[in-house]
């Protein structure tokens, strides 16, 4: 009966937690690089490589001039060579200059070369809004990665789970948009010490529920959780998915609770026209039909470049009021 | 049963209109006999019979009719025409409203295209319609109506917008057909596989690992023993009551406390058994099984030098210290360091259990439930609250003679409750 939980458990930062991935993967793997813009010498615009230059040195601390194409290239070729590079993207709206690289190249290198060569990669980046970058820096970009077969595309909300899936996505031999987002670097949770992995493709209960089923993609996941605390007090007893793939979509757990509650609603923070929420609320309307209560809803952020000025930005991004606005509405509370 | 429909007797006719029927329902006709006189945009016709039969009327003269609506039908007869008959009426109430009456066109077409498989279905095409009577109802409340044998036409929504939502169709059902009755035979088990493979988290492999240890390893026998607690008990409410700071005392408190004191007595207990030695500890850290808030695992948050603290500091330190290993916010040392283990089940109405002992500790102490029984007290029954306690022992490090006595000195304890607010001695 009696046991102690194991006590090296702690609590970490989200970004401290990815540092620990990388620097513990790095010490596994020989062939493991890290490569990107200001990753070296500043340690990343968000401290996540932090300190990897001095353990590891300038041959597999690659400080990369800034030139998004030439980093993903050089990645992917020395993937197919048998590196396992780790590419950080200043930011997922940087990560539109390589586009062409990621999406005609690595995403596709595996299946054109019939399997005899394979892109071993990680692009790192965070997306979000919610820090006055404006319209050119403040994208949530899931989807445009979400819609390309080849790739693998996840999205850790918790620190445990940014350590662990950044170590399933450095062994994966498929590339891996690892999708970070800048709200949640600074987010503690409990990491458990040393090796672990959480598998990539796997969807997270966060909360049981029975009157709604929320799924959240990113940081939409925590705020979800928090709107289902709060709807507690309503007497509103909502189940919280956190999507963390967005590609593969695990829909075994989504389908299960939906057809246990019901009523699902889908939250990203990027736009849901043409959205991931719009792919999870087709999905859960052609796998639950005869099991939903409600229309099945879906909230996004505004339609609009995202708006420097704070007040307009705040806007702009759903919250956990909005949430809860939208439960009540398929709650009919 | 051939239809007669609006014939199209120009490229730019839409619809056309009877200006008179030659022929009543009911008629006998023969193929080309001139049934009616049309108006189209351009001209007058005559419509012949196609077929030989009788005659049934379905759109009215002046009603005007897409081409290709079904106007009257050549039957043998048996059909009953005033029933099909009858929508007519109802659009020629209002010819001149709209130029198209598609309600009367669509209701019939409907009716004709479902009149040879099976009449009865028509009311259940009805809500497909793009008229008048849909339903609006979510998809689980239809489905539960079909399989309940509700009407789903007779509710009234209470769902947003007015839906017809699920606990519509169950109230409806009344309490005579649960759902939890239906589903079963209703819904099959969603698909999946048989088996679904599960990674432990960290906590639970550890726990896996630790338990399979102690029980491969430690030679265990167990000792219980029941104590009254009325007492016990009766103090916890004045405690509550009366003292300042002890409102929030517990029985797991007053087990540490109880334990606490027989471990002073009995230092044999407190002792480990590492590397064919015995390793008597000094201080006495008892150890509290509970469960984690989130996910299935088990924390053992730890009151160390309990012996040392009294009651109230005792109560009061165990709830920090497990509201920080819940938390998964705890202190260093929080989880670690316990001489001996209390896991107590009561609150779950256990009786008695059997608790694993975690090494190196020598011994755990499984509680259960406080129960009201009948007791016998000097030769009479009386009520009485008791709880069953467990010693789970090392038997490497003390034997049955020492469990036995610090079981009673831990019942002694627990049925004087006085002798656990005393101050503790150094």
């Amino acid at each position: 009966m009696a046991v102690k939980a194991p006590a090296a458990t702690d609590e970490k930062l989200y970004r401290v937690a990815l540092r620990e991935a990388l620097n513990e993967e790095m010490e596994r793997d020989d062939n493991v690089y890290v490569i990107g813009e200001d990753i070296g010498k500043f340690g990343g615009a968000y401290r996540v490589t932090e300190g990897l230059l001095d353990r590891f040195g300038p041959q597999r601390v690659v400080d990369a001039p800034i030139a998004e194409e030439v980093i993903v290239g050089c990645a992917i070729g020395s993937a197919m060579l048998g590196l396992r590079p780790v590419v950080e993207m200043m930011t997922i709206n940087f990560s539109l200059v390589a586009y062409d690289q990621i999406v005609n190249n690595a995403a596709k290198i595996r299946y054109m070369f019939g399997g005899e060569s394979k892109v071993p990669m990680v692009i790192r980046m965070p997306g979000g809004a919610g820090h006055q970058l404006s319209a050119q820096h403040s994208h949530s970009l899931e989807v445009l990665y979400g819609l390309i077969p080849g790739l693998l595309v996840v999205a850790p909300t918790t620190p445990e789970d940014a350590k662990g899936m950044l170590k399933s996505a450095i062994r994966s031999d498929n590339p891996v948009m690892f999708l970070e987002s800048m709200s949640l670097y600074n987010v503690r949770g409990i990491v458990p010490a040393g090796d672990y992995t959480t598998p990539l493709g796997k969807a997270a209960l966060r909360r049981s529920g029975s009157d709604v089923t929320i799924v959240g993609v990113s940081r939409m996941a925590v705020l979800a959780n928090e709107a289902a605390k709060q709807l507690e007090e309503e007497d509103v007893d909502a189940e919280v998915i956190d999507l963390r793939s967005i590609r593969p979509i695990d829909w075994p757990p989504i389908v299960e609770s939906v057809k246990r509650t019901g009523r699902c609603v889908v939250v990203e923070e990027g736009w849901s026209t043409y959205g991931v929420t719009a792919e999870i609320a087709a999905g859960v309307s052609e796998r639950c039909f005869d099991y939903l209560d409600a229309p099945v809803r879906r909230l996004g952020g505004a339609q609009v470049p995202m708006p420097y000025s704070l007040p307009l930005e705040k806007a702009s991004i759903p919250t956990s009021e909005d949430i809860k606005k939208l439960v009540r509405s398929v709650v009919g509370k | 049963m051939p239809d007669v429909n609006m014939p199209k007797l120009s490229d730019t006719m839409e619809e056309g209109t009877i200006v008179e029927w030659k022929k009543k329902t009911g008629d006998e006709v023969k193929t080309g006999d001139v049934l009616a006189e049309v108006e189209s945009d351009k001209a007058t016709f005559d419509l012949e019979a196609e077929s030989d039969g009788v005659l049934s009327i379905l759109v009215e003269q002046g009603v005007p009719a897409k081409i290709g609506a079904p106007i009257a039908r050549i039957g043998d007869g048996s059909a009953a025409p005033a029933q099909e008959k009858a929508k007519a009426p109802a659009g020629a109430a209002k010819p001149k409203e709209t130029d198209t009456p598609p309600q009367v066109v669509d209701e019939t077409q409907a009716a004709a295209q479902s009149a040879a498989p099976a009449p009865h279905t028509a009311p259940q095409a009805a809500p497909a319609s793009p008229q008048g009577g849909e339903v609006k109802a979510s998809p689980l409340a239809k489905r539960l109506a079909a399989e309940m044998g509700v009407d789903i036409s007779s509710l009234k929504g209470s769902g947003p917008e007015g839906r017809i939502v699920k606990e519509d169709v169950l109230a409806a059902a009344g309490g005579k057909i649960s759902t939890e009755r239906r589903m079963p035979t209703a819904a099959p088990r969603a698909p999946g596989p048989d088996v679904e493979v599960i990674d432990p988290t960290r906590m639970q492999a550890t726990i896996a690992r630790r338990m399979t240890e102690s029980k491969s390893t430690v030679p265990e026998f167990t000792v219980t023993v029941e104590a009254r607690v009325d007492e016990a008990v009766k103090m916890r409410q004045q405690l509550k009551d009366s003292v300042p700071g002890a409102e929030k005392v517990t029985m797991t408190d007053m087990l540490v406390r109880a334990c606490a004191l027989a471990l002073r007595k009995f230092p044999e207990v407190n002792t480990s058994w590492v590397d064919a030695r015995f390793q008597r500890k000094r201080a006495v850290n008892i150890g509290l099984a509970v469960a984690p808030s989130q996910g299935m695992g088990l924390l053992v948050p730890v009151v160390h030098d309990a012996d040392l603290k009294d009651l109230v500091q005792i109560s009061i330190e165990s709830r920090q210290v497990i509201e920080r290993a819940r938390s998964g916010r705890p202190n260093e040392g929080d989880l670690s360091g316990a001489t001996f283990s209390i896991s107590n089940l009561g609150m779950y109405g256990v009786d008695e259990f059997v608790a694993i002992i975690n090494p190196p500790e020598a011994a755990i102490l499984a509680v259960g439930a406080i129960k009201d029984v009948p007791v016998v007290e000097e030769g009479r029954i009386v009520p009485g609250k008791v709880m069953r306690m467990t010693l789970s022992v090392d038997h490497r490090v003390f034997y049955g003679a020492t469990a036995a006595q610090f079981m009673a000195e831990v019942k002694r304890l627990v049925e004087n409750p006085v002798t656990l607010v005393v101050p503790p001695t150094r």
